[in-house]
């Protein structure tokens, strides 16, 4: 059989890389070391693909982790990494006074078989001698039962089947992890925008840490406990979002309600009774699961007008079909009350869901993004107030808050939107008074923004997306 | 062609081969070593393609050491060359 050139300088290219890799490990173990190299085996040429590579640092931390714990003080994350035309490869060192080479046989071994991928990968012993450590067991084929090597020597399989079985492992590997790390970030995400909000300090009328606010019935306490019995159904819903096959969002409510009745459920449990967090659940839940789709669809990067369009798709037609239909009943919720009485201007939630979050789009965001800086995530806990405190009283001012009408009236939200303009702007130049006047104010009035608090805490959502980088 | 120092070629890489060639005294004949994780299935090939590619340097007299990881026949071809010709000493790299 004639052989391109090119396939000829390719197989030439993958013996030389093999031999000086071999060589290289053989130099290392000579400084008393028993080394454990990683590396795949893919059949064919290229040897490695931004998916194996991905892979590769997925087993690579992996197995780190099960080293150093499986050898304390013996292992001390000394490590080489190199890649070839062979493919990438990763040695680890043990100092051979530290450990005997078979018991590091036995836990690369152990290794390989408890990982759910670990025939993808080789795991190899090389003593400090220079000698192989073998298993003496026969690794199994990646597409049948038979030993890999027999496989292998008598072609079963072509390479671009295992190829292809391979990488598809691989990138279903990748992709499992990413999106557990996803689910983890994004549900971490509402927590921490939930916290911020309770925990900023003084607020009007609102549960704060230093005060009650308005409020009898609750306290800082409450909240903790109720926010504590909440969060863990976040990983729920966005576990939802990454199982929601196809681009259709208009009957994913109901199943993302479930859950949220689940949340109320454990709220009310948490509270004995008391509502702190109903809003914020509704809010919050439709947000992580928007929030994972765009994620998911864009790749990694998330897009605050992709977000509000996913929110406007999960939620469209509510109002019609929860709101307009509503008949007097003694059993209607604060929300439903008040768009009895004052119709759209009282949609509450509903409202701002439906309409994709306006008041976080158009007024939260823009100014967000002209105040906040980049040290945001570094500022100190008093200097994230003077960020939070403006941006509270930028949503109350712009927010027809239900909270507010169904307590009070439609002269005492317009009174409290304009305190809460001049609050703002006075806060800005520097003068904290009116704000201090805003507060006891609403304190002793009764008047407290639950749902522009509700709405800080997916301002901070949707920031947290934006900015955090973890997950992208 | 003529060996003439010991010499290795390969690697214990998974899917590669380790070839070590001595020179032999004239007569003395070939001493093949083999040691193959497919041994059972594929000795007997092995050996075959080994003495195939001695017949085509014309080497009779050798002692070959293969320390086999499952590598496929073209591979083990030019493993044993390069070490063939690192011994007669015409060659440094692995196919050049």
């Amino acid at each position: 059989m004639q052989k391109s050139n090119d396939t000829n300088s390719i197989i030439s290219a993958l013996l030389e890389a093999r031999e000086s890799r071999w060589n290289t490990k053989l130099s290392l173990v000579k400084y008393g070391w028993h080394l454990v190299s990683l590396q795949l085996n893919v059949p064919g040429y290229p040897k490695s693909s931004e998916c194996s590579e991905q892979f590769m640092r997925l087993i690579e931390n992996e197995f780190e982790r099960y080293l150093i714990c499986r050898a304390i003080g013996k292992y001390k994350k000394e490590k080489k990494k190199a890649k070839d035309a062979a493919g990438e490869w990763i040695a680890f060192l043990v100092p051979e006074a530290n450990m005997g080479a078979q018991e590091l046989k036995d836990l690369t071994e152990a290794f390989e078989e408890s990982h759910e991928y670990g025939r993808l990968i080789d795991l190899d012993v090389l003593d400090s001698k220079g000698k192989a450590i073998s298993s003496g067991k026969a690794k199994r084929c990646f597409i049948c039962d038979e030993s890999a090597a027999f496989c292998r020597n008598s072609r079963t399989h072509t390479i671009e089947e295992v190829r292809k079985n391979m990488f598809h492992k691989m990138e279903t590997y990748n992709e499992l992890c990413y999106d557990a790390e996803l689910v983890s970030s994004v549900s971490k995400y509402a927590l921490k925008a939930m916290m911020y909000e309770v925990a900023l300090s003084p607020k009007p009328g609102l549960v704060c840490r230093a005060s009650q606010g308005c409020h009898t019935d609750m306290d800082y306490r409450t909240f903790m406990d109720s926010m504590v019995a909440i969060s863990p159904f976040f990983q729920d819903i966005a576990q939802l979002a990454i199982e929601h096959k196809g681009n259709d969002l208009s009957n994913v409510l109901p199943d993302i309600r479930e859950i949220g009745l689940l949340m109320e459920a454990a709220m009310t449990k948490a509270t004995f009774g008391v509502n702190t967090h109903k809003g914020a659940i509704f809010l919050l839940a439709i947000s992580v699961f928007a929030a994972i789709r765009v994620i998911k669809k864009k790749k990694g990067v998330f897009k605050s007008n992709l977000f509000s369009s996913v929110v406007q798709q999960i939620t469209r037609g509510v109002i019609q079909r929860e709101l307009c239909s509503l008949k007097e009943s003694s059993s209607l919720s604060h929300g439903e009350v008040c768009f009895m009485k004052y119709g759209l201007q009282g949609a509450g939630a509903r409202g701002e869901a439906e309409q994709g979050f306006p008041t976080v789009m158009h007024h939260a965001l823009p100014f967000m993004k002209e105040h906040f800086n980049d040290q945001f995530n570094k500022l100190t806990d008093k200097e994230l107030a003077n960020q939070l405190i403006p941006l509270l009283l930028k949503i109350i001012a712009n927010n027809n808050d239900t909270n507010v009408l169904f307590r009070h009236d439609k002269t005492i939200l317009e009174t409290l939107k304009q305190k809460a303009t001049m609050a703002m702007e006075a806060f800005q130049r520097g003068e904290t008074s009116i704000y201090t006047e805003l507060v006891a104010w609403c304190n002793e009035n009764k008047i407290s923004p639950g749902g522009s608090a509700d709405l800080l805490a997916i301002s901070l959502f949707v920031h947290f997306c934006q900015t955090d980088t973890t997950v992208l | 062609m003529e060996l003439k120092i010991k010499a290795q070629a390969g690697s214990f890489e998974s899917s590669d081969v380790l070839i070590m060639v001595e020179p032999q005294p004239l007569g003395v004949g070939r001493k093949i070593e083999l040691e193959s994780i497919v041994l059972q299935q594929f000795g007997e090939d092995l050996l075959n393609q080994i003495n195939t590619d001695l017949d085509t340097f014309a080497i009779s007299d050798v002692r070959v050491i293969i320390n086999d990881k499952g590598a496929l026949p073209p591979t083990i071809s030019a493993r044993l060359e390069t070490a063939l010709k690192r011994s007669a000493g015409i060659q440094s790299g692995t196919l050049s």
